[in-house]
């Protein structure tokens, strides 16, 4: 275990291990991936009563006004313990952290827009989702828009008066789009040479949802199709435009994600663990964990975790750590951040395939819970994008 | 423009129902199974969307009589040169459409082999339980009950082992066999089976192979009790639960082969359950290539379909190059089953190990496929609509099931290294 040097750190992953013991690992059997029974309380619950919600905003509005650097670490050892109760809940927390980061963090403030969204999350009873639209593979029949980094903006945004007009079909949230309070959407800006990041409220007139799309985990993450018709925003919804403060949000998503996985992979270790205890195999008499290819196979995943741990608490430092003032620490950060959260996802992968091998059936049922993090985590990881497109951008950074 | 029928298959010993099974077979999967399997999640119960394409194709169609003799209104299957390369290709088209349909259409087989296949087919047997499946139109299941809840799958550590682990006993009293025992996880359990083929013990502890029995149990038979159907990551369409037998009897004849015989050949069945695994892997996967073709086709990326990125072609590229070796190997390994004249009989330890290295091989490459395709297709991936998230999670389960990926290294092993201990 990496030690937790601050104590208002440890205080509050004392109440999220309390909060995920009481609230999901107690219930989840009972009530399965019910998103009214289960994730909307426990959300609830996360976001309220442990006032999660409400850790970037200003004391003056109701908030924590935890919005330095510093707040990195305490991100990752906060979402490794939500990821660890639920993938779904730290994934949605993560893309919210990430979006308000552009705006809310101390080097990245805007006044106005703190101003205006900080009620949003410290002065109500309902949990509050952000919702990411990023660049998505394009289309062979439609006209897919403008490309960022080869991929293809979902929308575009065009300035009247002192406002943007937002146009976008088809749309696909990287999280959330059903149940989301804000989207953040990177656009293609008319008549600009960059894209532009807005902060769009859901209840803006022209947005229209689809259905509820059916997918393998994260049921927290309720997810649909959206359209934007010439939805009115404010100039200042325009938090950045540019490729910079873009990687500087992913690198914050990418943090979130790495503690998510290590939290499901240290779950599934507490699993295999519990399940291995007593286990005999080849007859009466040899513990299972005893066998040297069970015993081979376990300290593999043990030492993944540990290993996962350890960038995961890294990357946290980097991000405390960074100026972000020039576009080179930027991009360093970013790959640094794309590096450690492809190595965490696809260890905790391997690592809960393997857990799974090694329980066989117990592993496939739904009452031994390993197969809801392994469901879950495969479809964070494929939500966080193809990592064979990913590499380009490690390789033109280490490259170049 | 290439299609799933590209992918290599030795022509030169395909079996001669090969044509005329997979096109009708592959017209039930295209007609009634494609379209509807998006939904078989939320029926994995009831089984209401399920059985009728199962009614469909085991009773109507009538490949649930495929082994019976022909005389007792079956196919003749089991005592032909070709029951190998006939099923495999069944069961791939059945698993191109859904693996978990595959498996427990595969399964009704499984107990069969002990009394339908030569050299030891049970005429009493088959003229007594081919009635079940041969005279009628509606689906019906057989199951293998052997895991139970001490050990797993251990018990098919047979040459370790011996069914020295094995708890549930069979007694003869009289005329008759009482069984008592408890098994779990068997394919076709969950309340759908009408007769189970029951890994027993004649002697708790023994290793005298003598002691291990294969008996037929039908599922209405007195103190037989099936729990309801287990809640999985996948594999809708396979129902797995308890069994509960308690004070069972059955007729003395029940027993598929006898002393010493019914370890033999349980073997066999272990054969054709990898056998099997493999088809199931095959087909899911020249599903999962029409997927994927399908999907790097129309997305665009830097302004160019997916597939004419190089890194992801490489991808795409890894892909194919295992499902054509999976396909190669398994009807490779279906062909050996199909002459034992040339391979040795398909209860010997050699087809027994190398069926675990090959299955052990086409499941470890298609997980990590599966991982890879997801991943290409990014969000898409995990959306049902696509259905390249159903064959990974149902895939999943192939590698685990008969003791798992160890017990495949451990047979393998201990085959071409000659371990005495393993």
């Amino acid at each position: 275990m990496l030690e937790i040097k601050d104590d208002s750190d440890r205080s509050l992953v004392n109440s999220l291990q309390k909060w995920a013991e009481t609230e999901v690992v107690s219930k989840r059997l009972e009530y399965q991936e019910d998103y009214y029974e289960l994730i909307y309380p426990a959300m609830q619950k996360l976001m309220i009563d442990i006032e999660m919600q409400k850790i970037l905003w200003p004391e003056d509005k109701g908030g924590a006004e935890y919005n330095t650097s510093e707040l990195a670490v305490t991100l990752a050892h906060a979402l490794e313990q939500v990821g660890w109760a639920d993938v779904g809940i730290a994934f949605v927390s993560s893309a919210t952290y990430a979006l308000c980061s552009t705006f809310a963090l101390e080097k990245n403030i805007r006044e106005k827009l703190v101003e205006k969204f900080a009620p949003l999350f410290c002065d109500t009873e309902e949990p509050v989702v952000g919702s990411l639209i990023l660049p998505e593979y394009g289309g062979r029949d439609s006209d897919s828009g403008a490309l960022f980094g080869g991929k293809y903006l979902q929308a575009r945004a065009r300035k009247e008066g002192k406002n943007w007009l937002i146009d976008g079909e088809n749309m696909r949230p990287l999280n959330s789009g059903v149940d989301a309070s804000l989207y953040g959407v990177f656009c293609n800006l008319e008549g600009e040479d960059c894209p532009g990041f807005f902060i769009v409220p859901a209840d803006s007139p022209g947005i229209k949802k689809g259905d509820l799309s059916i997918k393998t985990g994260l049921g927290a993450s309720r997810n649909c199709s959206l359209q934007m018709k010439k939805v009115k925003v404010a100039d200042e919804n325009l938090v950045f435009k540019g490729r910079s403060p873009y990687l500087q949000m992913m690198s914050w998503l990418y943090l979130g994600a790495s503690a998510t996985a290590t939290g499901a992979h240290v779950a599934a270790y507490e699993i295999v663990k519990d399940w291995g205890d007593s286990r005999v195999i080849k007859g009466k008499g040899q513990v299972f964990k005893n066998n040297p290819l069970t015993a081979s196979l376990m300290a593999e995943i043990s030492q993944e975790m540990l290993l996962s741990r350890l960038l995961t608490s890294r990357l946290a430092q980097m991000l405390m750590e960074a100026t972000m003032k020039d576009d080179e620490e930027v991009e360093q950060i970013y790959v640094s951040s794309l590096s450690i959260v492809n190595r965490v996802t696809h260890a905790a992968e391997k690592s809960l395939n393997h857990i799974m091998e090694l329980m066989g059936s117990a592993g496939y049922a739904t009452e031994w819970n390993l197969e809801r993090y392994w469901r879950d985590l495969k479809t964070m990881q494929v939500h966080l994008g193809n990592w064979e497109i990913h590499k380009m951008d490690l390789a033109s950074y280490f490259y170049k | 423009m290439h299609t799933i029928d590209n992918f290599t298959r030795p022509q030169e010993y395909l079996s001669p129902l090969d044509e005329y099974l997979g096109k009708i077979v592959r017209n039930w999967a295209e007609k009634e199974v494609m379209p509807f399997r998006r939904q078989y999640d939320e029926d994995w119960k009831e089984h209401k969307i399920i059985e009728p394409a199962f009614d469909s194709l085991m009773g109507k169609l009538g490949l649930q009589r495929v082994l019976f003799p022909e005389d007792l209104g079956g196919w003749g299957l089991g005592h032909s040169n070709y029951v190998g390369t006939a099923s495999f290709r069944l069961f791939e088209e059945v698993a191109r459409a859904d693996s978990a349909m595959a498996v427990a259409f595969g399964v009704v087989f499984w107990p069969l082999i002990m009394i339908c296949n030569k050299p030891h087919l049970n005429r009493r047997l088959c003229e007594e339980f081919a009635p079940m499946f041969c005279n009628t139109e509606k689906a019906v299941f057989a199951a293998n009950a052997m895991t139970e809840p001490q050990g797993g799958a251990d018990i098919e550590n047979l040459d370790i082992i011996k069914g020295s682990t094995i708890e549930t006993t069979a007694v003869l009293d009289g005329d008759e066999w009482v069984i008592n025992g408890h098994k779990l996880w068997p394919t076709n359990s969950g309340g759908v089976s009408d007769l189970f083929g029951v890994v027993c013990t004649t002697n708790p502890g023994s290793t005298d192979i003598n002691d291990f029995a294969f008996i037929f149990v039908p599922a209405d038979t007195p103190g037989v009790t099936q729990g309801g159907p287990y809640q999985k990551a996948g594999m809708a369409a396979d129902k797995n639960g308890d069994i509960w037998f308690e004070d069972v009897r059955v007729p003395a004849h029940y027993r598929a082969c006898g002393p010493g015989d019914d370890y033999k050949y349980f073997k066999e069945v272990i054969t054709f359950g990898n056998m099997g695994s493999i088809a199931f892997v095959s087909g899911a996967m020249l599903n999962v290539y029409e997927i994927l073709k399908e999907f790097v086709e129309q997305t665009y990326f830097k302004c160019k379909p997916l597939k004419e990125d190089d890194a992801v072609a490489g991808i795409l590229s890894d892909i194919v190059k295992d499902i054509d070796i999976i396909r190669v190997i398994g009807y490779q390994y279906a062909r050996m089953i199909d002459r034992p004249d040339l391979y040795g009989n398909r209860w010997d330890d050699e087809i027994v190990a190398k069926g675990r290295a090959y299955k052990y091989f086409a499941c470890d490459r298609a997980v990590e496929d599966l991982g890879k395709a997801m991943n290409l297709m990014e969000s898409w991936g995990s959306d049902r609509s696509w259905d390249i998230e159903k064959h990974w999670r149902d895939i999943k389960i192939v590698q685990l099931w008969m003791g798992g990926k160890q017990l495949c290294q451990m047979e393998t092993a201990r085959h071409y290294f000659d371990c005495q201990t393993l």
